[in-house]
């Protein structure tokens, strides 16, 4: 009786031992820029060191294409903001978007996503491409079996989502996560904040300009994330495209897209929601002299009826001047956000 | 022990008796008003008093400083900035929990933020708060950015042309003027003592156009940095808020 008990005792502690323990996945610590808006609704919370690195090999696999040619990163380069410096992208089979690949930086701070603000999270937005015809043009089912055959991918999703199984809603959650830590806070303008940097006059005429009423660029590209996250107007067409329209069906919001933050402005030509404009002068020109009037144009476009703000060519080159100190190149050459292949 | 009993039983009666009052939550109810009608935006349907068609596309402004006022004079505060968005019903209660327990008559508060606490980093840095941004070179010298008090924008329609024109009304320090004004109601007396009270105040939207100054549209663009026009918005905000029923439920 006393042998039996000590075997089977011994044996229990032998099962125990070998039974696997549940991973642990490592929280990553997101610090908040220096005077930029705090993150709201726990946004920060969940993300984790495994997550961010499935993530970033998702973001750069052309395993997420229908044939296998095209991953996020193709449309979306570190080097130009991770925007496309192509007007309109191309889909693996030559098709050609209507919209100007969005910059991916800061999104953290954002509640809506796509120049129309169609998606209402990071995860949710990542699901789409895959499946745009005009875009990677894949079935999410395909692409889930194809990795869930890949080994690397079995151990990285295991890694990140112990004992979950692979799926689309896990692949999109990782690739927000990656997104998440894309943070752009280190330009000539945040050294200016900490004192690390000193404008020259002509960037301060250009500051001038730009918290001026008369050309008034700061109401809509605010904040240190300079962009107020919301949809204008900015008097681009006398018939404007529907915009946030076809989101809300409120005829108010046609012509209004997302307003784009000014953040690494040299590396995210062309501009607009059509990329209508290659270079930022052209940008200048517009707002200069280019608006046109519609219905739905936005009320801080007050210079609307007389073209614009009419600036000289002075004020653009200092305007400019100003815009550029919002470059990060840290951001743009960080390896930390560049392809792990 | 028949004196130790009675002693017990008085200590037991008198503890009783003397419950500590208990602080309570007090909620202001604000209700966005044009014409006795419950404000629409995106609706070209108001007639101003200057005579044009308008519409209110946007409306955002801060109440701070939140003092409710006791019988004896005793000011209870909550010194902090409310952000107040017309499309948003979450930010039109404003929930003071906390409230010290005693009688009160009396309601402050300020429209915009004070000249005191108008400074750098007073609100948390939200998106929204970040977007309420008043440029450092619209203050006085050496100060430094701060907040708008409020941003009222539409559209109006010029009855001659027909055409459709853009107006902003955005109130603030210009120059570092405190341009903020402080908002005062007398109230029934009631009691803060574990309960809740809800005061509804009705903001008529369209004061800021008429009273005392009638307000065209027309005549003002650019107002930031025009300190006459924040002298209107000034003298007219004073009849904008006005107080509607008290509500008092026990907790």
């Amino acid at each position: 009786m006393k042998n039996s008990f000590i075997i089977l005792f011994l044996l229990s502690f032998v099962f125990s031992s070998c039974k696997k323990d549940k991973k642990q996945t490592t929280a990553y610590t997101l610090l908040q820029p220096y005077k930029f808006p705090v993150f709201e609704n726990d946004v920060e919370k969940g993300i984790t060191e495994e997550g961010i690195a499935l993530g970033r090999r998702l973001f750069y696999d052309p395993i997420l294409s229908g044939d296998g040619t095209m991953a996020c990163a193709t449309c979306h380069k570190q080097e130009d903001g991770f925007s496309d410096k192509r007007q309109f992208s191309i889909g693996i089979d030559g098709s050609v978007g209507k919209l100007q690949a969005m910059p991916i930086m800061n999104l953290i701070w954002n509640e809506d996503f796509f120049w129309n603000g169609r998606s209402k999270s990071l995860e949710n937005q990542a699901l789409e491409p895959v499946e745009n015809p005009i875009e990677m043009k894949a079935h999410w089912n395909i692409v889930i079996d194809k990795i869930k055959d890949d080994k690397v991918y079995q151990e990285m999703f295991d890694d990140a989502f112990p004992e979950q199984e692979i799926t689309k809603e896990l692949a999109v959650d990782a690739i927000a996560q990656f997104e998440k830590i894309l943070i752009s806070s280190n330009s000539k303008f945040d050294k200016l904040l900490i004192g690390e940097y000193a404008m020259t006059e002509q960037e301060q005429r250009g500051r001038a300009l730009f918290f001026s009423e008369e050309a008034d660029c700061f109401h809509c590209h605010t904040g240190n994330l300079m962009t107020d996250l919301s949809f204008h107007n900015n008097g681009l067409d006398a018939n404007p495209k529907p915009g946030l329209e076809t989101v809300t069906n409120n005829e108010n919001d046609k012509g209004k897209f997302k307003t784009p933050s000014l953040r690494n402005l040299a590396a995210t030509a062309p501009y607009m929601h059509d990329g209508r404009f290659a270079t930022l002068d052209e940008v200048l020109d517009f707002y200069s002299s280019g608006v046109q009037v519609s219905p739905t144009i936005d009320e801080l476009m007050k210079q609307g009826t007389n073209g614009g703000v009419q600036l000289t060519e002075q004020e653009k080159e200092d305007l400019k001047a100003y815009l550029l100190l919002f470059n990060d190149p840290n951001f743009l050459t960080n390896p930390a956000f560049a392809s792990p292949f | 022990m028949k004196n130790f009993l009675g002693l017990l039983l008085t200590t037991v009666v008198l503890m009783a008796c003397n419950k500590k009052p208990e602080a309570g939550n007090f909620t202001l109810n604000l209700s966005h008003e044009v014409d006795g009608e419950r404000l629409a935006l995106d609706n070209m349907r108001y007639s101003s008093p200057a005579g044009h068609t308008y519409e209110i596309t946007k409306l955002w402004y801060y109440l701070s400083d939140i003092r409710l006022i006791e019988t004896d004079g005793t000011i209870q505060n909550a010194a902090e900035g409310f952000l107040v968005k017309a499309e948003d019903t979450n930010t039109q209660s404003i929930s003071l929990n906390d409230v010290a327990a005693g009688n009160y008559n009396k309601i402050q508060f300020q429209f915009g933020i004070s000249k005191a606490n108008n400074v750098e980093d007073y609100l948390v840095a939200t998106v929204d708060n970040q977007s309420m941004f008043w440029p450092e070179q619209m203050e006085a010298e050496g100060e430094k950015g701060d907040y708008h008090y409020m941003k009222l924008e539409g559209n109006y329609d010029s009855l001659k042309t027909g055409k459709l024109n853009p107006y902003i009304v955005h109130s603030g320090p210009t120059n570092g003027a405190d341009n903020s004004f402080i908002i005062e109601f007398p109230l029934e007396e009631f009691e803060i003592n574990n309960n809740s009270a809800e005061l509804n105040i009705k903001v008529n939207l369209k004061e800021w156009l008429q009273n005392p100054t009638v307000y065209d549209f027309k005549d003002w663009k650019m107002v930031m940095m025009n300190q006459n026009a924040q002298n209107i918005y000034k003298a007219n905000g004073q009849s904008v808020f006005s107080a509607g029923q008290l509500t008092i439920s026990e907790e």
